[in-house]
């Protein structure tokens, strides 16, 4: 009895354990096919940052944003709005509404889509960073990394986050400042510009001496002391439409950290700056190492390029025939500028690269390219000549653009060729893009020293700026002041061509747009606005002062009921 | 001896099941499954379809812009087209087709909620994922299962013949839809490639 007792037990035992098993295993089962949603913000033990390589690794994550910079949101807004740039209408194709000529015109309104997605790019890096932030500054306070090694990561990061907020304290003014990650307000309210610029400034002054000064390969791409020092001057050059206050010593001193140290200089090559292979070019302090395959989102070919510049350059797509510069600014080179570049001719290609591709075209198998769709006004036909150089219409050299919409010709403008176009390349361009080039440092300190001095003959500004025009192949200049690209028939301006220069030289850089408030030009708008012609255009470009800000896109107000829209809005 | 035989026995039977419900084996068998029943679900949305040729692409693309449809989309690299009551919120979702021997065979979507801003969780890409993915059963139907993505966290993959169909989060801001005809692009490897940029490629991009 007790045997089959004992039999009974032990079976009774084995299916509790076969139960207890296979319950388990159920639930194993279950949990595999329905895992958690977490948070990968979090940080939990199985992603802590423990060495060096994942440090690294999780700031790549900050750094991502940059893709969208060099052709994306933030040239709209920085470059389509000023001189250099613009998206004229051709024939009806995405014309969307109006929205990229509202950029030229300066009538966009605030649900316009170019005012949001700068928002967006801006906020997501702070964002990013922030996030980062919180976690490395949890595991450096719980001990669980070296605080030393954190602390270089934590400024670098800060130093990231503060480009963002100079993006946007520059084009939205008062916006929220609020990094405070784990315990965020869900409906923040604005801080006035002049403070964000403040606070902007403190971080910086307070981490950038916290970065490495080594300029190699493991600091390429990224926030090193440098870079830092030039975020610094770039924000007091602006210091006095940010917050109301000059600091032009400070330019001139961060400036100078920079000059002295000898770690940077000018490529004695212009276009070394903008070749495919232009990584580690002496002159990039701060650069986005884009690559076709690795890391993508430049793609200035598609975006500017007519459709048969296909068969020019071999590429594996069909450009979109968008972006080309104006004619004033154009013709603001001297026929002798290195920078220009020449056209091409019905005789043959330009045999000089510069920064516009311009003229007629050829096609890479030979012969001149043609563009089978050409406007029936357009004064050679469909001969491919970019901008029409060379032709005439009744006695008078024709209009490069004859019209910023509806109907400009398809060849209207003569096209961005500052960075090399790869032969047989795709939409993705392997260029790398400078954010912060030494040249820039050169005209900063020299505008600095310009302000300071009221002088148009400051000879130690000039002697900064002549570096730049000897490398282009110019004379010296010999004063600052002069008439503006972009009203040569006009008056002499005080500064004027220091402003000239800075654009010949910083051509679709991201820069044209505070150079232009910065000078107090940017109303001016009408000097270089082209003819238009659509009915729901504004007759004149606005001219309002509130305009050198952009609007609290609709979006964010309609989601924050403690966001102010900007004055004039 | 027969308790150690039972013991072994439990041990190979939880491995089979454990490894059988695996979110990679159930992917892999539901891969296989489909593929092999040669049903073709080629349609996308909007009119788009795996297999479009890149010509159509465009001209469809521009029909659609004419009529007010779509417009020039996020930094200029993608068509977008602003959704009006499918998610909770408003949003905007962009797109640009991945081309193989000139057809469509991969449509990455990205959506992003149009009010989104940091601080406002309400709007983030956590519950943007979970929208778009109960609006997509609406629309394909019900049968996502999740699974730990090579690169983006967890997704939400649905496969149906040749058309998957994987849900992802890239960022605090972005959630993506990336359709991948199968029998085109084979193998669990073979991940949804996106126009954007990842973590692991910055990285690289950095160290160069």
């Amino acid at each position: 009895m007790k045997s089959k007792e004992r039999i009974k037990m032990k079976k009774t035992r084995y299916l509790i354990r076969i139960g207890m098993f296979l319950f388990g295993a159920a639930v194993i089962s279950q949990s595999c096919t329905k895992l958690d949603e977490k948070l990968y913000s979090e940080v939990t033990p199985s992603n802590f940052f423990k060495t060096d390589a994942e440090f690294v690794s999780a700031l790549g994550s900050a750094y991502t944003q940059l893709g969208g910079y060099a052709t994306g949101d933030i040239n709209e807004v920085q470059e389509m709005t000023t001189d250099e740039v613009v998206v004229p209408t051709r024939g009806s194709d995405w014309d969307d509404g109006g929205t990229q000529r509202r950029l030229h015109l300066h009538s966009w309104g605030y649900d316009d889509g170019f005012m949001n997605n700068p928002w967006d790019f801006c906020y997501s890096g702070v964002s990013t960073a922030n996030r980062l932030i919180y976690q490395f500054q949890t595991l450096s306070d719980g001990g669980q990394v070296d605080a030393t090694v954190a602390a270089a990561y934590l400024a670098e990061l800060t130093t990231l986050r503060s480009f963002f907020y100079w993006q946007l304290v520059d084009m939205y003014g008062n916006v929220p400042y609020d990094n405070d990650f784990a315990n965020a307000n869900p409906a923040p309210s604005q801080t006035p510009r002049a403070t964000v610029f403040a606070n902007v400034v403190s971080d910086l002054e307070t981490n950038v001496p916290l970065l490495t000064k080594n300029v190699d390969g493991t600091t390429y791409g990224r926030m090193n002391y440098w870079a830092g020092k030039f975020l610094l001057a770039k924000l007091y050059l602006n210091s006095k439409i940010y917050s109301g206050t000059e600091q032009l010593d400070k330019v001139i001193a961060a400036c100078d950290e920079i000059i002295n140290s000898g770690k940077y200089n000018l490529e004695s090559n212009y276009f070394a700056n903008f070749n495919v292979n232009n990584s580690g070019s002496k002159e990039f302090i701060f650069a986005i190492p884009y690559d076709k395959i690795f890391f993508t989102g430049f793609e200035l070919g598609a975006a500017s390029l007519h459709y048969t510049s296909q068969f020019t350059y071999n590429l594996t797509f069909q450009p979109w025939n968008g972006y080309c510069s104006l004619e004033k600014f154009y013709n603001s080179y001297d026929a002798t500028d290195l920078r220009r570049g020449d056209a091409g001719t019905l005789t043959g290609p330009a045999t000089k690269r510069g920064n516009f591709i311009a003229g007629y075209q050829y096609l890479a198998s030979g012969g001149i390219a043609t563009d089978d769709g050409a406007d029936g006004t357009d004064p050679d036909g469909k001969k491919l000549n970019l901008g029409n150089i060379g032709d005439i219409i009744n006695g008078q050299p024709a209009p490069q653009i004859n019209e910023l919409g509806p109907q400009a010709w398809r060849q209207s403008g003569v096209r961005i060729g500052k960075w090399e176009f790869e032969m047989g390349g795709t939409t993705e361009m392997s260029n790398d893009y400078s954010v912060f080039r030494y040249a820039d440092v050169l005209l900063m300190k020299a505008e600095a020293l310009w302000r300071k001095s009221q002088s148009a003959t400051d000879a130690n500004a000039l002697a900064l700026v002549n570096q730049i025009r000897t490398r282009a192949g110019l004379n010296d200049m010999t004063s600052l002041d002069g008439k503006l690209s972009f009203d040569l028939t006009g008056p002499v301006v005080a500064g004027g061509e220091l402003f000239n220069e800075r654009g010949r030289e910083m051509f679709a850089e991201h820069s044209r747009r505070q150079d232009l408030i910065r000078f107090g030009l940017w109303a001016q708008v009408n000097k270089w606005v082209l003819p238009h012609h659509n009915t729901t255009d504004v007759v004149n470009a606005k001219t309002d002062a509130y305009l050198t800000l952009y609007p609290i896109p609709k979006p964010k107000l309609a989601a924050n009921p403690n966001l102010v829209q900007n004055p004039g809005y | 001896m027969k308790t150690r035989t039972n013991w072994l026995l439990m041990i190979l039977i939880s491995g089979l099941i454990i490894s059988g419900c695996s979110p990679r084996a159930k992917y892999e068998r539901r891969l296989k499954h489909e593929l092999a029943s040669g049903v073709r679900y080629d349609s996308l949305f909007l009119g788009l379809y795996f297999g479009m040729p890149e010509k159509d692409f465009y001209v469809h693309c521009w029909n659609l812009n004419h009529k007010g449809l779509l417009k020039q989309g996020e930094s200029n690299r993608t068509a977008e087209y602003q959704l009006k009551d499918e998610l909770k919120h408003p949003a905007v979702m962009d797109f640009y087709p991945k081309f193989n021997q000139g057809k469509i065979s991969e449509m990455p979507v990205s959506f992003k909620y149009k009010g989104w801003t940091p601080w406002n969780k309400t709007l983030s890409s956590d519950n943007l994922q979970i929208e778009v993915q109960k609006w997509y059963e609406k629309i394909y139907g019900e049968g996502f299962i999740k699974v730990k993505h090579p690169l983006h966290g967890i997704a939400s993959v649905k496969i149906n013949g040749n058309r998957r169909i994987t849900i992802f989060k890239q960022d605090d801001l972005h959630v993506w839809a990336v359709f991948t005809d199968m029998s085109v692009k084979k193998g669990w490897n073979d991940s949804p490639s996106l126009p954007e940029n990842n973590q692991n490629d910055t990285t690289k991009s950095i160290k160069k």
